[in-house]
């Protein structure tokens, strides 16, 4: 859970194996920042420490009362930040803590990690299996990244996207389907992806860029994506008014992003105006959705991935 | 009292002008080229650089060319006349913009051209290098060493390059408390021990962890090392 300037905390909603927490959108500050739209968030959540870590790290006899510290090691590269969020002071035992680190907006920009330790407070002499001298690192688990600024340069993304199980939800299409993409709220479109099916969920969550995992992932996610841009295109297009202007700000985006090049004009003006005009005329549907299709080809490149994966599935 | 001037920053665009005649001194840039690559920075910071453009220009009156000693003498004036948080420094373009248009003078006058490599870090490194930006460190090493108003312990480091170099250049010197109690310990010692301990503190980083530590623990893990290095 995180919580922004002492509000009611939010869920963060983290996925199986996600690291990378990114709370740009929510915290982004405005364009000139007159008034700082945020001061703090407080990232909530909890640590577990098993009882084979203690006996693992502690001899015998220090183990009921182990001379540990569990503390949160918070780090920023962009502001040369480095300090800890106390979790728990000697002695520290096997059991659940809950955490609770607070990142002030004045000490941190971009990506702020965070990695939680545990380390022993007392020197002893004897029994030189196990560490011996205080702050030495006993234990750590991986490291979380909260990501509080976009890098300049990167857009938000045009659309939400969540995983959901399709068949203990409601509202989202029955059956086996893959993705859905929902436009009950018009101004912001969202892109559910089905977690009934994991195998496939797990490889989106997959990262680097070698290796047949993120080679799959890639070509997944073409294959999602091509659906989602037609349907974001057709219903940007019949948006478009009389004036040739769209209502929302992910309309503009896709208008932006395909018009000139579906009609290989420069004046996006003149793009949006064709497009209209084509989208109205049944008799050019056909041609339309024949543009689309070969600019989607263009623009997502399907043949790229899909030579990788062939080379690392023959390993070639 | 000067009034409070905005602070601003170079564009990544404006990173072009930059070229090796303007890095050797044999060309300046045009106001009105630069402008368009100037722009406000969120929040806006503000600054008293009219205290700060005497505090430079006593600087390169007072200083030789190349002379070390320029950056004790400025420390401290470039930390408390910019008016900044840890975010905004955080900022390579406030940096970028400092040193290209504001400051080039100075940053001419406290490094010698040896290459374009090496002044184009002056003028246009930061970020999290510390080392980098000619009045980023300056501004860097005087918030990791001051104690409030009392920034004895910056003009200490200053005083000895060798400190500056083997300290500012390692990680752990983005921990403050580590920070001070490296320096502290340090002030007095040969460049010998200096170049030692710190190396041999670095290391002990492969096991001890550097957040867990407090100032004193950091003072007991340094005077440790520095008796083993003397007594070798």
């Amino acid at each position: 859970m995180y919580s922004v300037d002492g509000k009611k905390p939010v869920d963060l909603d983290l996925l199986p194996g996600q690291k990378e927490i990114d709370l740009a959108p929510v915290l982004q500050p405005d364009e000139d920042e007159e008034v700082g739209n945020w001061d703090q968030v407080t990232i909530y959540g909890r640590l577990t420490i098993p009882e084979k870590t203690v006996n693992d790290v502690f001899p015998v006899f220090e183990r009921d009362s182990p001379p540990a510290k569990l503390y949160v090691a918070i780090r920023c590269h962009d502001t040369i930040y480095r300090d800890r969020a106390m979790i728990s002071e000697a002695p520290t035992g096997p059991g659940t803590y809950d955490v609770s680190v607070m990142l002030e907006k004045d000490d941190i920009r971009g990506t702020v990690e965070l990695c939680p330790y545990l380390v022993r407070t007392e020197d002893r002499s004897g029994e030189k299996k196990y560490a011996a001298k205080s702050n030495l690192r006993l234990a750590s688990c991986r490291d979380y990244r909260i990501i509080v600024d976009r890098p300049k340069g990167e857009e938000p993304p045009a659309i939400d996207g969540e995983e959901a199980s399709f068949s203990r939800t409601a509202y989202l299409p029955d059956g086996d389907k893959l993705y859905y993409l929902d436009f009950r709220n018009e101004s912001r479109p969202k892109l559910w992806i089905n977690s009934d099916h994991p195998r496939i969920t797990d490889i989106l969550q997959s990262r680097g860029s070698v290796g047949a995992e993120p080679r799959m992932r890639d070509v997944v996610l073409d294959q999602i994506s091509y659906g989602v841009w037609t349907q974001l295109l057709i219903h940007a297009g019949t948006a478009i008014d009389d004036n040739g202007d769209v209502e929302y700000e992910w309309q503009e985006t896709i208008l932006e992003t395909f018009a000139r090049n579906l009609y290989d004009v420069e004046d996006l003006a003149e793009a949006t105006r064709m497009l209209r005009d084509e989208i109205d005329d049944p008799g050019s549907l056909p041609f339309l959705m024949e543009r689309i299709d070969r600019e989607l080809q263009e623009y997502i490149d399907p043949r790229t991935q899909l030579i990788n994966l062939m080379e690392e599935g023959l390993r070639i | 009292m000067s009034e409070e001037e905005t602070l601003r920053r170079l564009t990544e665009d404006g990173r072009r002008l930059v070229s090796e005649p303007f890095l050797k001194g044999e060309a300046e840039i045009e106001q009105e080229s630069i402008e368009e690559f100037v722009e406000p920075i969120p929040g806006n910071p503000t600054a008293d650089l009219g205290t700060l453009d005497d505090a430079v220009d006593a600087a390169l009156r007072e200083y030789s060319e190349y002379e070390t000693a320029i950056d004790g003498a400025l420390a401290q004036d470039v930390h408390q006349c910019l008016d900044i948080n840890r975010r905004v420094a955080g900022d390579p373009g406030l940096w970028h913009w400092l040193a290209v248009v504001e400051y080039p003078d100075l940053v001419r006058h406290r490094w010698k051209y040896r290459s374009e490599d090496a002044m184009r870090e002056k003028f246009l490194g930061a970020g999290s290098d510390l080392y980098s930006n000619a009045i980023h460190r300056l501004w860097w090493i005087a918030e990791l060493t001051a104690d409030g108003d009392d920034y004895s312990l910056t003009e200490t480091v200053f005083a000895n390059q060798t400190m500056v170099n083997k300290v500012f250049d390692r990680w752990f010197a983005r921990y403050q408390p580590a920070v001070v109690a490296i320096c502290d310990e340090l002030a007095d010692e040969p460049s010998r021990v200096i170049d030692d301990a710190t190396r041999r503190f670095n290391h002990t980083l492969t096991n001890v962890q550097l957040e867990g530590l407090s100032e004193e623990d950091a003072r007991d893990v340094v005077t440790q090392i520095i008796s083993e290095v003397k007594s070798e």
